[in-house]
C-alpha cells in the first residue's frame, strides 16, 4: 500500500483534508446529485493519521477510478488548492475523454502530491507497535 | 409446472411458489446461455438441480433460541421478524446500492444480488444488525469495503455466501451496546490463512485491541484494554487455554489460524469474557493495512452478557449451518 501525506493549511487541519479530498474523489465517480439517499458510500479511500497530527490519504499508486458524466470538478479542486491553473485544465479534459471508463487517479492528482510506500511511513512513525 | 418434482405452489403454499420462481428463472437462464435451445432433462438438471433439493424452510433463527445479543452480522437469516435485509451492497461499473434480503430459506437471497451485480462485483456498504437494537455495521469507503461478489459469481466459504476482507477493509459499529462493555463474549465464523491480524479494535489507532495475532511474534502483549485471567478464546469448541504473561501472539496464531481457521472449512472462534469498558468506539477489525483483517467472515454475533452457559449451543447452532467440524 501506498500513501500521500497531506499537510493542513490554514483553517483546515490534515485529517479534515484528507476527508475532503477522498469524499471530492468519490464525487467523480458517483456525482451527489444522483446519489440516492440511502447510499452509504462516500469515499472513494481511507485515511491514517500519525500521532502528531498529520494526516495521510490510503491511495495505491495504481488506483483507478470510474469518472461519471454528470461529475462537476469543483468539489474537487475546491478540495486541493495545489491544483495549478494548467493542472485543472489536464484534469477537466482527461475526466471528459474517460466518462464511465477507469483512469489512473495519480494522473488527476495535483502534481505537488508525492506518494510515500508502507515502508517510508512505518520508518516516519506513522504506525506505532500494537504493544504500545 | 416444470415436471422437475417439485411440489405445487398449491399444496405447499407460499414457499414452493418462491422455490418454483426460482427454478422457473435458473432454467430460462439456461435455455437463453444456449441460445434458445432446450437441452435434456439431465444437462438442465446440472443447472437446477440445487434447486430440487429443497433446503428446509426458515423456521427459527438462532437468535430466537440465544436471544439478547448486542449485535448480530449474518448472512442467514437469524431471526424472524427483523429487519428484512443482511446486507447492502455497491456494485462495480456505476457503483450504485441496493439492500439484499433473504430467501424463503432464511439464506441470503443470491438470486437478487446476482441480479443486481449484473455480472460484475459488489462489496457490502452495510452490514444489518439482526439484533433488533439498529446496530448496522458500516462501511463509507469504497477502498474499505468487504467484497461478496466476484465477476458475477458470489463469493462462498463451504457453499455458503461470505464476505472476503482483503487486508484493508474494515467495518464501524458506532453504538455503546458493543464498546464501553464490561462483559463482551463475541463468536466468528471466519476462514483465513492470514499472519497477523487484530479481529476487533477502536479506532485508528494503536490503543484498544482485541487478541493480537501474529505469526512469529514472541509478544506476551495480546490485547489492549480487552481481555484478563478470566477471559478466554474457543476455536471450534475448544479452550486453547491463553495464559497471560505466558501465551505468546504467535501462539494465538498457531491455535486460531494454523490448528483452526485456516482449515479448508474455516472455524469457529469465540471471545468470551472480554471488555471494551474503557473503548469509546467499535471497529471489526483494524488500522492501517498492517493489522486489518485478511480472510473469509460470514457471521459475527456480539453478546454484551455471559453466554458461557449457552456457549456450546451456539457453536452448534453455527456449526449445523455452516458444516464447519464434526
Amino acid at each position: 500500500m501506498s500513501y500521500i501525506i497531506v499537510t493542513a493549511s490554514d483553517d483546515k487541519t490534515s485529517e479534515q483534508r484528507c476527508k475532503e479530498i477522498a469524499e471530492a474523489l468519490w464525487t467523480l465517480q458517483r456525482p451527489r446529485a444522483i446519489r440516492h439517499p440511502r447510499d452509504v458510500t462516500n469515499s472513494f479511500c481511507g485515511v491514517v493519521m500519525h500521532s502528531d497530527g498529520r494526516a495521510a490519504l490510503v491511495l495505491s499508486t495504481d488506483a483507478m477510478i470510474r469518472p461519471h458524466e454528470q461529475l462537476d470538478t469543483a468539489e474537487l479542486f475546491d478540495s486541493m488548492p495545489e491544483y495549478t491553473t494548467q493542472k485543472k485544465t489536464f484534469v477537466n479534459a482527461k475526466l471528459a475523454a474517460n466518462y464511465g471508463v477507469e483512469i489512473k487517479v495519480s494522473d488527476i492528482l495535483p502534481n505537488a502530491f508525492s506518494y510515500t510506500s508502507q515502508d517510508e511511513m512505518e520508518g516516519d512513525g506513522w504506525f506505532p507497535s500494537i504493544e504500545d | 409446472m416444470l415436471g422437475l418434482g417439485v411440489s405445487s405452489a398449491s399444496q405447499l403454499g407460499g414457499t414452493a411458489f418462491a422455490l418454483e420462481n426460482s427454478i422457473l428463472a435458473a432454467f430460462k437462464t439456461r435455455v437463453l446461455a444456449d441460445s434458445g435451445v432446450v437441452e435434456d432433462y439431465a444437462c438442465l438438471n446440472l443447472d437446477v438441480k440445487d434447486l430440487i433439493t429443497e433446503p428446509a424452510p426458515f423456521t427459527t433463527g438462532l437468535l430466537e433460541f440465544y436471544p439478547g445479543a448486542a449485535a448480530a452480522y449474518s448472512l442467514r437469516q437469524l431471526r424472524r421478524s427483523v429487519s428484512p435485509y443482511a446486507i447492502r451492497v455497491r456494485r462495480s461499473g456505476d457503483s450504485l446500492e441496493q439492500d439484499i434480503g433473504f430467501n424463503s430459506n432464511g439464506e441470503l437471497d443470491t438470486n437478487a444480488l446476482l441480479d443486481f451485480a449484473n455480472g460484475g462485483d459488489a462489496w457490502v456498504t452495510v452490514w444489518y444488525d439482526q439484533s433488533s437494537n439498529g446496530n448496522d455495521a458500516t462501511q463509507g469507503t469504497n477502498a474499505d469495503q468487504p467484497q461478496i461478489v466476484s465477476s458475477g459469481s458470489v463469493i462462498t466459504q463451504n457453499g455458503k455466501p461470505t464476505l472476503n476482507f482483503d487486508g484493508t477493509d474494515t467495518f464501524n459499529i458506532g453504538s455503546s451496546d458493543v464498546y464501553g462493555q464490561a462483559r463482551l463474549d463475541a463468536y466468528c465464523y471466519m476462514h483465513s490463512t492470514d499472519n497477523v491480524h487484530i479481529m476487533f479494535s477502536q479506532a485508528t489507532s494503536g490503543s484498544n485491541y482485541s487478541y493480537a495475532v501474529h505469526d512469529g511474534s514472541t509478544s506476551t502483549t495480546l490485547a489492549s484494554a480487552y481481555a484478563d485471567a478470566s477471559s478466554k478464546i474457543y476455536v471450534n469448541g475448544s479452550d486453547i487455554n491463553v495464559i497471560e504473561g505466558t501465551t505468546t501472539r504467535d501462539d494465538l496464531h498457531t491455535a486460531i489460524i494454523t490448528n483452526g481457521a485456516a482449515n479448508l472449512n474455516g472455524a469457529i472462534i469465540v471471545h468470551e469474557d472480554v471488555q471494551t469498558t474503557s473503548w469509546t468506539d467499535f471497529k471489526i477489525s483494524a488500522y492501517a493495512n498492517v493489522w486489518t483483517y485478511t480472510g473469509k467472515m460470514s457471521e459475527i454475533l456480539l453478546y454484551n452478557s455471559d453466554q458461557s452457559a449457552k456457549r456450546t449451543a451456539i457453536e452448534s447452532n453455527i456449526n449445523d449451518f455452516y458444516s464447519i467440524y464434526s
